[in-house]
């Protein structure tokens, strides 16, 4: 099986959103498994009905969410349009994730063509961001490799069938955890980490 | 000769666009390339944090191994869409309540929270990272009070970016018409005149040197045009000769045959199809 390791680092600030309240629009550190996947694929959403249930993606390859290798984020404020009592977030705060930041994430399966060097579109605008480092190898999936994991996201009621897990982000649609590399854990390596890929 | 610009499609209309499935795959759909530089033609305030007491200081942001002036995408985003608006003369949509029915929320996109619609931009604006290294430099101001009979001016501290200063400008547009490339690069031509951030009546005003149009997604970075010293240009135009990603080589604009298209575009809108007015 076909697995690539890849490091991406922002060229212009974007964000997860997560924490939305009160005038303040937070960003989640990780980026989930369909950022990663539509920004490599080159898919955009040219209009949204937002009265419409989210609808779940499928691609033809896998991937762990992106975790933060080097992130730095900055609380910017912000001010939009004439009046203030109009329209979503008009004036308030936000936490951006800034230009420069690197992540991590690993995909296996049918790839899509990758390079370093290149540059897709990632996150809240769809932000440029550029592949740093990059690594595709034939892995064998196992149940024995060991060393530093990635991260894994799975829906909420899917965690309850782990013994143990680190949670990282929690939303209702998805959780991204760190699962311990239990003997029953299907996993492979690549690039010198450890993909955690459970049978779920 | 005609250009790949001038051979797109005339003009999405709304309908069209909310006929297409709502993911679709850009390089398939299709996408243009523009880069430039921006350089300021007066100094600029880009204000992204609060700050302490009277002082204002223009964002700032490590990238490509400095410390750099930070320009926010949608700090360009919003003169444009203002100066879109005023100059094709739509009505009924404004920057608070966008229609979700006209040629500029078409081309920017908006969300209307009355319909719930939602349209993306197809214009794929990236933040402007300075090519010059921030520098602390405070400047001390004074603002004379509106009432006449107050004899005491408010001072006031404000750290700028000097004039002269250059950023990458790297746009994308996707799924792009004659009318989106021209109405984007004419608005631009404005909004460089009306002026950017903070109090831009005074200041704020820049000029935009388009350096190459790639027919496709080009795998332009401005890390890597940032790094290696401040010859942006020259990079640029080396770029032009071998772009790298999908992009259809033979199209590429660059040189005089680029200067002489966006002289055309930007001095009137007959040449990309904005001329009648009407949304």
């Amino acid at each position: 099986m076909k697995a690539a390791l890849l490091e991406f680092e922002l060229e212009s600030s974007t964000q997860n959103v997560g924490p939305f309240y009160a005038g303040y629009e937070g960003t989640l550190r990780y980026f989930t498994r369909e950022a990663v996947c539509s920004a490599l694929t080159y898919a955009d959403c040219i209009w949204q009905d937002k009265t419409e249930p989210y609808q779940f993606l499928s691609f033809p390859f896998e991937s762990t969410p992106a975790e933060p290798v080097d992130v730095r984020t900055a609380e910017v404020i912000y001010n939009a349009g004439d009046k203030p009592d109009q329209g979503l977030l008009r004036f308030g705060k936000q936490d951006l994730l800034l230009p420069g930041s690197c992540f991590r994430c690993a995909l296996w399966g049918d790839l899509p063509p990758l390079a370093e060097g290149q540059v897709f579109l990632i996150g809240k605008k769809r932000a440029p961001a550029r592949i740093v480092r990059l690594t595709i190898e034939d892995v064998q999936p196992n149940y024995t490799a060991e060393g530093p994991t990635l991260p894994v996201q799975l829906p909420p009621d899917a965690v309850t069938r782990y013994r143990a897990f680190a949670p990282l982000v929690g939303t209702h649609r998805y959780l991204i955890l760190k699962l311990p590399l239990m003997p029953d854990l299907r996993r492979f390596a690549i690039g010198g980490y450890i993909v955690p890929w459970p049978e779920v | 000769m005609t250009t790949f610009i001038e051979q797109l499609p005339a003009r999405w209309e709304i309908s069209q666009l909310f006929a297409t499935p709502g993911r679709i795959n850009m390089l398939r759909e299709g996408v243009i390339t523009l880069v430039g530089v921006k350089r300021l033609e007066s100094e600029a305030l880009f204000v992204s944090s609060e700050g302490g007491g009277t002082l204002r200081e223009t964002a700032k942001v490590t990238f490509a191994g400095k410390e750099r002036y930070w320009w926010l995408a949608r700090k360009v985003a919003g003169v444009m869409r203002r100066v879109m608006l005023a100059e094709l003369n739509v009505q009924g949509c404004t920057v608070d309540v966008p229609c979700i029915n006209c040629m500029v929320c078409g081309l920017l996109g908006g969300l209307n929270t009355t319909t719930n619609q939602a349209l993306a931009s197809r214009v794929k604006l990236q933040d402007l990272i300075s090519v010059e290294e921030y520098e602390y430099d405070e400047k001390f101001r004074v603002r004379q009070p509106d009432d006449p009979n107050i004899t005491h001016p408010t001072p006031f501290q404000e750290v700028i970016v000097p004039p002269g200063t250059r950023f990458p400008f790297i746009v994308r547009i996707v799924k792009p018409s004659r009318f989106d490339v021209g109405a984007f690069l004419y608005a631009n031509r404005i909004a460089d005149g009306l002026g950017y951030g903070n109090y831009s009546k005074l200041r704020g005003d820049a000029s935009t040197h388009w350096l190459a149009i790639f027919d496709g997604f080009a795998h332009v970075s401005a890390c890597d045009l940032l790094t290696d010293g401040d010859d942006i240009e020259v990079r640029t135009k080396a770029l032009a000769d071998a772009p790298p990603g999908p992009v259809n080589k033979a199209n590429t604009l660059a040189g005089e045959t680029l200067e002489e298209l966006v002289r055309e575009w930007t001095s009137g809108k007959e040449a990309w199809g904005g001329e009648s007015g009407s949304a």
